[in-house]
């Protein structure tokens, strides 16, 4: 698991692949941060599951508010992830939340 | 009905064994790697070392085994019956699967996920991987085959039904090829359980299956999938198919009883091997034989009555029962003897009455045959009779 502290873009990316590299197999050798999911490695809604609930274990992350069905490439849900890391940090910051 | 049924391939997945000529070799008790450590009969449980490379991986993981056994042994029935599905009508290919268990082998370890850590840990695959119809799916997503297909569960005639079901619709012109068969993955803590429950106060040792013996009174299962390639004669000669027999005649009776007991009653099997066989005695008969001593004295009645001394081999005995695959693997064999013109024997150490000694085959036994029977009992009353016979080149 990685702290949070560290999840930046490139790094979440960087699990992201690792992630569906590892369901994939050697399907999956040459995914890269802009792979199409489902066009190029036929990655459809049942096997996002695995892959997300994989992801969430890695990370040590509840990903449940991420739509995993509409993100296309590794960069869309690290881009996904890392939103919902920054809407987090930004609820528990009153403060900052109601600016 | 106008059209003939003929089966043109046959692929098994069984304990060792998934070529025709070993299950062969070891029916006749030739290849002593298939048995058990003790020596007494098959082990009962398949190495998936046997169709490694039958199934891509990144598929292989979404499925129970018993779909992985379908999907190999379909491979191997398609590559024997040297079918081009590619150049079939695929609307007019259907996939026929009897299967009594479903997929206890993926459900088990996700419903301990389930109880340890909750609804998130459980696989996406547990819902399609699980439910009796998975291989039907399977088979027909992998070969894109978009005819009438159906799934059987019936408990021990599972894949005689199957069968069965398959002919007809070729014979009704629906289809002009049906994948059919049946599987089971047995070697799970659930399903082993549910066959103690079976059992009952019977003798739980494997050793006690021994159908028609004296004094014996118990049941051993065995895994595995059967698959038969189907079609109409004039498609198969068509495409000048290698054809090991035709698919006759089934008829289904039952004399209902709790759905969780086999009815001990001859009558059932009296009627549905009179009606199947019309008047004319097979050559050869396949009982279900089971092993439960009330069910098998009821069955050798039955035979007694309708048939004076007609031949009886079941090389369960040695292989163990296939459970809602055995149907399917009596049909292969059926067809294997028609082919060979040759009976395989049976290993018992003793045959009790009504049935006679010298009925039933202990030795490989050349011999005329044109026509064999099949019979099969499910839990609740049901039983079955099949009728395959010798098609001439």
């Amino acid at each position: 698991m990685v702290s949070n502290m560290h999840l930046n873009h490139d790094v979440v990316c960087k699990i992201v692949i690792e992630t569906i590299v590892q369901y994939l197999g050697e399907e999956g050798a040459d995914i890269h941060d802009e792979s199409q999911l489902e066009a190029d490695y036929g990655l459809d809604s049942t096997e996002l599951v695995c892959v997300a609930v994989d992801l969430e274990r890695r990370l040590g992350l509840d990903l449940k508010q991420i739509r995993f069905g509409q993100l296309k490439t590794p960069n869309d849900i690290a881009d996904a992830v890392v939103d919902l890391l920054g809407r987090r940090s930004v609820r528990s910051m009153p403060a900052l939340a109601s600016a | 009905m106008t059209n003939i049924c003929v089966t043109t391939g046959i692929g098994v997945v069984l304990p060792n064994t998934r070529s025709l000529e070993k299950l062969w070799n070891d029916c006749l008790g030739r290849d002593e790697s298939s048995a058990r450590s003790d020596g007494k009969g098959a082990q009962g449980f398949v190495s998936e070392e046997l169709f490694e490379g039958c199934i891509p991986p990144r598929l292989s993981k979404k499925l129970d085994a018993f779909t992985r056994y379908a999907l190999a042994a379909t491979h191997f029935a398609i590559e024997d019956a040297k079918l081009a599905l590619s150049e079939a009508d695929k609307e007019r290919c259907g996939v026929f699967v009897g299967n009594c268990f479903g997929g206890w082998r993926f459900t088990e370890p996700e419903l301990r996920n389930l109880h340890c850590d909750g609804p998130r840990s459980v696989s996406p695959f547990q819902a399609t991987s699980w439910f009796p119809a998975a291989p039907q799916g399977q088979i027909s997503i992998h070969y894109g085959l978009k005819g009438y297909s159906k799934t059987f569960m019936a408990d021990r005639a599972s894949s005689l039904l199957s069968i069965s079901a398959a002919a007809q619709q070729i014979k009704q012109g629906n289809l002009d090829i049906a994948i059919a068969g049946g599987t089971e993955s047995t070697n799970t803590d659930f399903v082993k359980a549910a066959l103690r429950r079976l059992k009952k106060d019977r003798d739980g040792d494997d050793d006690a299956f021994s159908p028609f013996a004296p004094g014996r009174d118990g049941f051993a299962v065995s895994e595995g999938a059967v698959f038969i390639v189907m079609e109409s004669e004039r498609h198969a000669r068509a495409r000048g198919a290698k054809i090991y027999g035709r698919v006759e005649d089934f008829v289904i009776r039952n004399s209902p009883c709790d759905t969780d007991e086999y009815g001990a009653d001859p009558i059932p099997f009296i009627q549905s091997m009179k009606g199947v066989c019309n008047g004319a005695a097979p050559d050869l008969t396949l009982p279900d034989a089971c092993g439960f001593s009330d069910c098998d004295r009821a069955e050798a009645h039955a035979i007694s009555e309708v048939f004076d001394d007609v031949k009886i081999t079941y090389p369960k005995a040695r292989l163990k029962h296939l459970f809602g695959a055995e149907g399917a693997l009596d049909v292969a064999l059926s067809c294997l003897m028609l082919e060979r013109q040759q009976i395989l024997p049976t290993f018992v150490d003793e045959i009790g009455p009504p049935l006679k000694p010298t009925q039933v085959a202990r030795e490989l036994i050349d011999a005329r045959l044109d026509r064999i029977l099949i019979n099969a009992r499910a839990s609740g009353g049901a039983v079955g009779s099949l009728v395959v016979s010798r098609m001439e080149a």
